[in-house]
């Protein structure tokens, strides 16, 4: 009982440490500066990803979109929604939204959306189903062997160019 | 009291236990979230998208522009990686004339030189004389300047950096009125000044500008003094020709252009040579003359040329025999290690009539598209303004760019008391250096990556007709300072800088009491248009102007500028023999990554181990290694070098490859006030220099001084910051030098002994005189 107890106790000790792996994956995600409804715009809506992260397919990072962006359809829809008042201030004000950044690899990780949206890999491989989440958060633990299962996994498949699994691919 | 059975204890514990882990862990974990500033950031680790993404403007993907190098008067033409509007990278425009996609050192550290923490943020004004430097609006410091300047009309001066901002056509071109407004002198100043190469140019070859050495075209190459791989003229040019002429395309297998360097000190450039000749320092130009003698010209004997010079009769043959061999594919080159007497522009001419007397077809010009009319420069111009200032007639003196009298004049000039005599002193830079941190108003300008501007490349390569364009690659208003906003909520720019033409023009339309009509990139493209084909008052929508600025600059071929041999005249030539007192005679040559000291605040350039002696973040002298052996001297001991005016310590570096009766020393180093980087690191040799004048153009002669040399203390064991400890990065136990380098010092030491049997045991007492 004693060990079934301490068990427990481990399991739900609060994080201490400064490491953002285990307690950043997960819903809630982090508050944003605007409520931004992804499941508004995906599920309610099905405007395609790439409507606004237009740039997954071209670059190595799909962009967050700009403000004219939001502001292209927000100027006449809704406009006296609580949410985009504070959209028209910083458009008014000329200020970027300053957004929390939710998925990120580290500097040593050179990952290249282009690559895989060419290769036909869906974006909810790898950021969930973000049309049910009401504040977007890091659906799972991005490291290297969940990297490389997918890999490995279709390896054989694309081999040689695509999906490799060298180190160079992403670490140069 | 209730008694607690030990199983129910255990029971509650552990509810208790969990239910107070669980919810703190939950609690904690929100506030976690809001809080993280792990290894990703956590909610520190913010996106700012653009608010209006300008079109073309991918995220991920680089934005490159075309641009021209600012860190030397070379005029390399730079490609800049940008990304989210920051300058990410340099790299060498591949369509450029100068450097075909190439860049040095400098060319790389110019992010450095940009991203510069010590950099002048904001325009900087004294409240009253002898106050504190204070951060100031534009208003109040231009119409400040404005009053100082329309005051002293006819008692101002206007000093230019002669390396860049002399030969920016534009610059020049609104100095030049805002000069001719206020009745100023326009004096510009280079330490190291093309003046007297360019006039030894004129003379032989009727052409006012540095020549193009086409070295690719050559099989013999004999440089006298001139390091052209390192700081001066054109490096990466030079580099670029270096690299052809040893194993270019149109070499046959196997075969090599051959180099040969004459000259007291192995530099870079010298230890690239197949042949290093150790002459005497400053008798260059009399071994030239003797080569010329010996290939049908008119010039001093072979004998008397051995006998001063210290090389043997049978070098001095053996390389006129090269030269005649190798006929009009052989070009002499002069350089920097000239400028060790009065008669620069002689000791230049003497090294040019060897190209003029063998017809060398390897000797052209190219074409300044944009000419810059130079303005009056060198030391003795300068000297004539301090004297002017001791006598109290000049009121306000405006520097332009980086120009530097307080580190680069020796202490003879006395420029401190003389500048202290002069009430305002305007300074537009981007840095505070010694001098214009002694300034009144300081008009925080913007670096080269920032501004718009143009330049006429130093050397222009030969054939074509060339000018080179600068533009902004970077907006310094968006660089703003983090987490700071204003009044209105706006955030705070880091930086309020103006560019160098803007800056101007608000001082001309103040004194002019009109609005100005132009903005820099308006007034760069009136200079351009002429040139472009283009009506000065064409339409902003010009197609000809985005091509330009695309391309970074406008060339074309150009039958214009080649150099007829037939025409050009060999000049006379008096040998000026080096005073033989018994001193040592101090070369300084300026250093490969720091020029004439402007780049020393640069963290890159004072962490590069230097070419020859690998030392990082000082200054050394080099002697020669039989002579320290004698004297007692090794690696690391601090010696102190005595001329007539000074003196100046520093760590030795007995090294095999430099003459025996010279010293050398890197310019550079020893600022006292040039930001973090560069403030007490090494020592200043040019304080201790003679004012010794070229006398055809008044270029500053900065080898012409001899000093004795003395051993303070022996170099103590570990790193002691304050005590000039020597750094270098790649030790070489018992002094094993790469086999190149190794066989051209010992072969070359070998002759120099078998030539000069025992010459210099009284020599050497002389020169080591006590001196304190």
């Amino acid at each position: 009982m004693t060990f079934v107890g301490l068990l427990a106790a481990a399991f739900f000790w609060p994080q201490m440490t400064h490491d953002r792996k285990t307690d950043w994956v997960g819903a809630p995600g982090p508050t944003q500066p605007l409520a931004f409804y992804h499941h508004v715009h995906v599920d309610e809506l099905h405007i395609p990803c790439a409507y606004c992260h237009w740039t997954a397919s071209t670059s190595r990072v799909a962009n967050y979109p700009s403000v004219d962006v939001c502001w292209g359809c927000h100027k006449d829809i809704s406009v006296m929604h609580p949410q985009i008042k504070i959209l028209r201030a910083y458009y008014l004000a000329n200020k970027p939204i300053p957004w929390v950044r939710i998925n990120e690899q580290p500097g040593y990780v050179h990952f290249v959306h282009s690559a895989h949206v060419a290769a036909g890999v869906a974006c909810a491989t790898c950021h969930g189903d973000v049309g049910s989440m009401y504040t977007v958060y890091q659906p799972v633990e991005m490291n290297m062997g969940w990297c490389l299962a997918c890999h490995r996994k279709l390896e054989k498949k694309f081999h040689p160019h695509q999906a490799a699994v060298d180190c160079y691919t992403c670490h140069y | 009291m209730t008694e607690i059975s030990r199983r129910k204890f255990i029971q509650l514990s552990v509810i208790s236990t969990a239910i107070a882990v669980g919810a703190s862990g939950c609690k904690n974990e929100a506030i976690w979230k809001q809080e993280a500033t792990g290894q990703y950031g956590g909610m520190a680790n913010k996106v700012y998208p653009y608010v209006d993404q300008p079109g073309g403007t991918i995220d991920g993907i680089p934005v490159y522009y075309a641009t021209t190098c600012g860190m030397c008067g070379a005029g390399c033409g730079l490609y800049v990686r940008t990304m989210g509007g920051r300058a990410h990278k340099v790299e060498g425009n591949p369509n450029h004339p100068v450097n075909q996609g190439k860049t040095c050192l400098r060319g790389q550290l110019s992010l450095q030189h940009l991203y510069n923490p010590d950099r002048v943020m904001r325009p900087l004004m004294r409240s009253n004389s002898g106050g504190n430097l204070q951060e100031v609006d534009w208003e109040a410091a231009l119409t400040k300047s404005a009053s100082a300047l329309a005051d002293a009309h006819g008692k101002a001066a206007i000093l230019v950096d002669g390396v860049t901002i002399a030969r920016s056509p534009t610059k020049m071109r609104l100095l030049q009125e805002l000069s001719t407004h206020i009745d100023a002198k326009l004096i510009q100043l280079s330490l190291v000044d093309d003046s007297p190469w360019r006039a030894a140019a004129a003379a032989c070859y009727g052409k006012d500008q540095i020549p193009d050495y086409r070295i690719d075209h050559a099989d013999l190459v004999v440089s006298f003094g001139g390091n052209f791989l390192e700081a001066w003229p054109s490096p990466v040019y030079y580099g670029r020709l270096f690299g052809e002429f040893r194993q270019g395309a149109h070499r046959k297998p196997g075969s090599h252009g051959r180099f040969v360097y004459v000259g007291p000190r192995l530099s870079m450039t010298a230890s690239r040579a197949d042949i290093w000749l150790p002459c005497q320092a400053g008798t260059e130009p009399i071994v030239a003359s003797a080569v010329l003698n010996e290939v049908g010209g008119k010039g001093v004997n072979a004998e008397y040329a051995a006998a001063v010079s210290g090389l043997s009769r049978a070098q001095i043959l053996h390389l006129a025999s090269l030269i005649k061999d190798a006929a009009g594919a052989f070009v002499a080159i002069p350089g920097d290690g000239l400028f060790s007497s009065a008669s620069v522009t002689e000791a230049f001419a003497a090294v040019e009539n060897l190209n003029v007397r063998m017809k060398s077809e390897c000797v052209m010009f190219g074409e300044a598209m944009l000419p810059v009319e130079n303005p009056l420069g060198g030391l003795r111009s300068l000297l004539s303004l301090v004297d002017e200032m001791k006598h109290g007639n000049i009121d306000t003196l405006m520097l332009a760019g980086q120009v530097n009298p307080a580190y680069h004049l020796p202490a003879d000039a006395n420029w401190r008391a003389a500048v202290a005599k002069v009430p305002t002193v305007i300074s537009l830079t981007s840095f505070l250096d010694e001098t214009s941190s002694e300034a009144e108003i300081v008009l925080a300008s913007r670096t080269f990556l920032e501004e718009w501007s143009d330049q006429t490349p130093a050397v222009l390569p030969g054939g074509v007709s060339l000018a080179s364009l600068t533009q902004p690659v970077i907006d310094p208003t968006y660089i703003t300072k983090r987490h700071e906003v204003d009044s209105n909520n706006h955030p705070v720019p880091m930086m309020d800088t103006r560019e160098h033409n803007d800056i101007v023009l608000a001082l001309l339309s103040r004194l002019r009491s009109s609005s100005p009509l132009e903005t820099g990139m308006s007034v760069v493209r009136r200079t351009w248009y002429p040139q472009l084909g283009v009506p000065p008052d064409a339409p902003d929508t010009d197609e000809s102007w985005p091509n330009t600025v695309s391309r970074g600059g406008q060339w074309r071929k150009s039958h214009a500028a080649a150099v007829s041999m037939a025409a050009a005249s060999a000049q006379d030539f008096s040998a000026q023999v080096p005073a033989q007192d018994g001193r040592f005679a101090l070369l300084l040559f300026p250093h490969i990554y720091h020029d004439d000291g402007r780049h020393a605040n640069l963290g890159w350039a004072q962490e590069m181990p230097d070419p020859m002696s690998s030392a990082v973040w000082n200054t050394w002298f080099e002697i020669n290694a039989s002579v320290a052996h004698e004297l007692g001297i090794r690696t690391g001991d601090i010696v102190r070098l005595k001329s007539e005016s000074g003196y100046v310590d520093g760590p030795a570096v007995p090294s095999p490859g430099i003459h025996p009766e010279t010293v050398a020393m890197p310019i550079g180093q020893g600022h006292t006030a040039y930001g973090r980087n560069a403030t007490e690191v090494g020592s200043n040799p040019l304080s201790i220099l003679d004012i010794t004048v070229d006398q055809k153009t008044g270029a500053f002669a900065f080898s012409a001084t001899r000093v004795t040399l003395v051993k303070l203390r022996d170099a103590q064991a570990g790193f002691h910051a304050e005590q000039d400890t020597l750094v270098l990065v790649q030790d070489r136990p018992h002094g094993a030098e790469p086999p190149a380098v190794k066989n051209l010092i010992h072969e070359t030491a070998g002759e120099w002994r078998s030539g000069r049997p025992g010459a210099e045991s009284k020599v050497l007492e002389e020169r080591t005189k006590p001196i304190l």
